[in-house]
């Protein structure tokens, strides 16, 4: 059975980009806009075997969803990459505190992203 | 074109001249941006540039060897510690390159941490054999900052050409329509073009054109465009439901503007809006109204600004034309008005009165048809010259064409002939028909009240000569020397009636002189209504 991904971005484009280069990989990609979109896909859906997800999001961004995650105690074993145009260190920390398994730099490399995803989905 | 520099050559001339060559590799390598780092084959010690340092923590004169790295290396994209075998310079020291790896770097002169992106390779003897490695790497939030403001500067840049492609194509539709409106002849034709452009030359804005018309006693719509218009709103309003034309100028209102809202803009708009007035001449000959498009208060940017004086440029620009336009038809209605009109009387002057004459024969011949000819002349009107001045005689000449100009029908044609001489053309009228209208209006004349300075001028009276196509000539000249000939009749018979010339005159005009003996006449006083006589 395929894994499914979830992918939170306001961007229609990067959410494109990211099922191109998972789906042909065999990974099933699921959509959300921002952070309360994400939260709700993640309650919802217990078949999740990870999420990406973007930073700066209009409502509530990728870091404050995290920590929102962290403090419900919400799927705690749920892997979440972060990929994102941040390159601030502290917000960095923020993620990887909060529970981030990764942080993958915007515009990213395919390669890298369906590496890092196959590795913290296994 | 010189060569580009040949940088052996260059070095080598740097030595002659007492030029170190590590003294100018230092000095290049302290000035760049990035962050360069340098080992020999051992990965004993570890060479960094300032930017280097700086990037990684390094102090000044901190020994740092590969194996150390002064600082803790992971992997971006899993946070995984990248391990020994992976640090870039080991690689480059096993002769093995990396390109673009993004790592953490995290060490306690750091704080946070950077992120960093590495490149990496090896420094080859000529027999290739590896000497050592050198490092490339920049922070990433640099990097990030300075593509965000090329984005930043890039999306800037499209916006403002597409907005100068836009104003290129308004401006080439802007003048496009004032030549076209300039060869305009008609209202008709100005209607067609300003509806045809104004919609494209406001491509994202609502519009309306409105018209004063002939009379100047309403304004009218011409086309409007864009927008939710009310398709049973009114599409004519008085001259002064707009501020526009009240003032004279441009009127801003709508909005959050100040200016009132005018009466012919039904019910309160969210946007602004703009009436311009097109003036001609110093006199309002119509508005231009323009909606702006609705944006979001909190997206008022630098170029919507520009976007909005230029579009008040279009508008001051378009409006002016379509005023030049309007101000040219009208100027040439008056003109064309003059030309074939009479001043005084407002019938058509003589060399009208003959083209016209020369369409209507040729008609009736074509499809069988008569034309009736009515020569008037009012009676002793020197006497009225003579007698009340020109200023008298003028007014009794004015009012019996206004008279006439009443009661004829509207296909006929009136014209002053010359001094006090009238002639009407009655298209697809006989004899009997031309006689009964010269009847009525010799009645007419009879009856009505001519007053001068407030005094009546009574007696006025005229005489009528009436001829027919076919019957009583088939060119222009024999039919008004009928008529002539016929109203001759009817003055000397005693003036006020009137009289039809007869085919047979044609035939022998000597005859017409010996009209009064065989004309059957009555005295106007006793039978006005049978003062119609025949030559025979």
């Amino acid at each position: 059975m395929a894994k499914r991904v979830l992918v939170i971005d306001d961007s229609a484009s990067v959410r494109q980009q990211v099922a191109q280069a998972l789906t042909p990989v065999g990974f099933e990609i699921v959509e959300a806009v921002d952070g309360l979109d994400g939260i709700k896909h993640i309650e919802a859906d217990s078949e999740l075997a990870i999420v990406i997800c973007d930073v700066t999001m209009p409502r509530m961004t990728g870091v404050e969803m995290l920590e929102k995650l962290r403090e419900n105690g919400t799927r705690p074993g749920l892997p979440i990459l972060m990929l994102t145009a941040e390159s601030q260190p502290a917000l960095l920390k923020r993620a990887q505190a909060a529970g981030a398994k990764g942080w993958i730099v915007k515009p990213f490399k395919p390669n890298i992203l369906v590496m890092t995803v196959q590795k913290l989905a296994s | 074109m010189s060569p580009p520099l040949d940088l052996s050559e260059f070095l080598a001339q740097l030595t002659d001249q007492g030029i170190a060559c590590d003294a100018f590799v230092g000095l290049v390598l302290s000035s760049v941006s990035d962050g360069v780092a340098i080992a020999d084959k051992t990965g004993g010690a570890i060479y960094f540039n300032n930017a280097g340092r700086r990037i990684m923590g390094v102090g000044e004169g901190q020994h740092i060897d590969v194996r150390s790295q002064g600082a803790e290396l992971s992997y971006l994209h899993d946070f995984a510690p990248v391990p020994y075998d992976e640090l870039p310079l080991v690689r480059a020291l096993r002769g093995q390159e990396t390109n673009g790896v993004e790592v953490l770097v995290q060490n306690a002169a750091l704080g946070d941490g950077s992120l960093v992106s590495m490149n990496a390779l090896p420094i080859r003897a000529r027999d290739g054999q590896v000497v050592g490695g050198i490092a490339i790497f920049r922070d990433i939030a640099d990097r990030k900052q300075a593509e965000a403001e090329l984005r930043n500067a890039n999306s800037k840049l499209g916006e403002w050409v597409s907005e100068l492609e836009r104003r290129a194509q308004t401006t080439w539709l802007t003048n496009e329509m004032a030549e076209l409106l300039q060869s305009s002849r008609t209202m008709d034709e100005f209607h067609l073009v300003v509806s045809r452009y104004a919609g494209h030359i406001f491509e994202n804005e609502a519009g309306a054109i409105y018209v004063v018309n002939a009379s100047r006693s309403a304004i009218e719509l011409v086309v409007r465009w864009g927008g939710d218009w009310d398709p049973t709103g009114s599409t004519v309003f008085a001259p002064d439901g707009c501020w526009a034309l009240r003032r004279g100028r441009m009127h801003r209102a709508g909005g959050g503007s100040l200016g009132p809202d005018c009466e012919h803009v039904a019910g309160p708009i969210p946007t602004e809006y703009v009436c311009m007035p097109m003036m001609g001449q110093g006199e309002a000959l119509g508005i231009l109204h323009v909606r702006q498009p609705s944006t979001e208060p909190n997206t008022k940017s630098e170029l919507t600004a520009a976007v909005a004086e230029s579009n008040l440029r279009t508008i001051i620009s378009v409006a002016e034309h379509i005023a030049l336009a309007l101000a040219n038809l009208r100027l040439r209605d008056t003109l064309r008005m003059q030309a074939i009109r009479d001043p005084l009387t407002g019938l058509f002057n003589r060399r009208y009165m003959e083209e016209a004459f020369e369409r209507e024969l040729s008609r009736a011949k074509r499809e069988n048809r008569s034309v009736a000819v009515i020569m008037i002349d009012i009676d002793h009107f020197k006497r009225f010259n003579d007698t009340f001045g020109h200023a008298a005689a003028d007014v009794v000449l004015r009012d019996t064409a206004a008279l006439i100009r009443g009661r004829i029908r509207p296909e006929d044609i009136a014209c002053r002939f010359g001094g006090e001489e009238l002639v009407l053309i009655l298209p697809e009228a006989g004899i009997e028909l031309g006689a009964k209208c010269a009847e009525r209006l010799r009645v007419g004349i009879c009856e009505q009240q001519v007053h001068y300075r407030g005094a009546p001028l009574g007696g006025i009276t005229a005489s009528f000569g009436v001829a027919a196509f076919p019957s009583d000539g088939t060119t222009v000249e024999t039919l008004l020397r009928a008529a002539d000939e016929a109203l001759y009749t009817a003055k000397h018979l005693g003036r006020n009636r009137v009289v039809c010339h007869d085919i047979k005159v044609e035939a022998s005009p000597e005859n017409a002189n010996q009209g009064p003996s065989s004309a059957s006449t009555r005295s106007p006083a006793t039978a006005p209504d049978q003062a119609v006589a025949r030559v025979a």
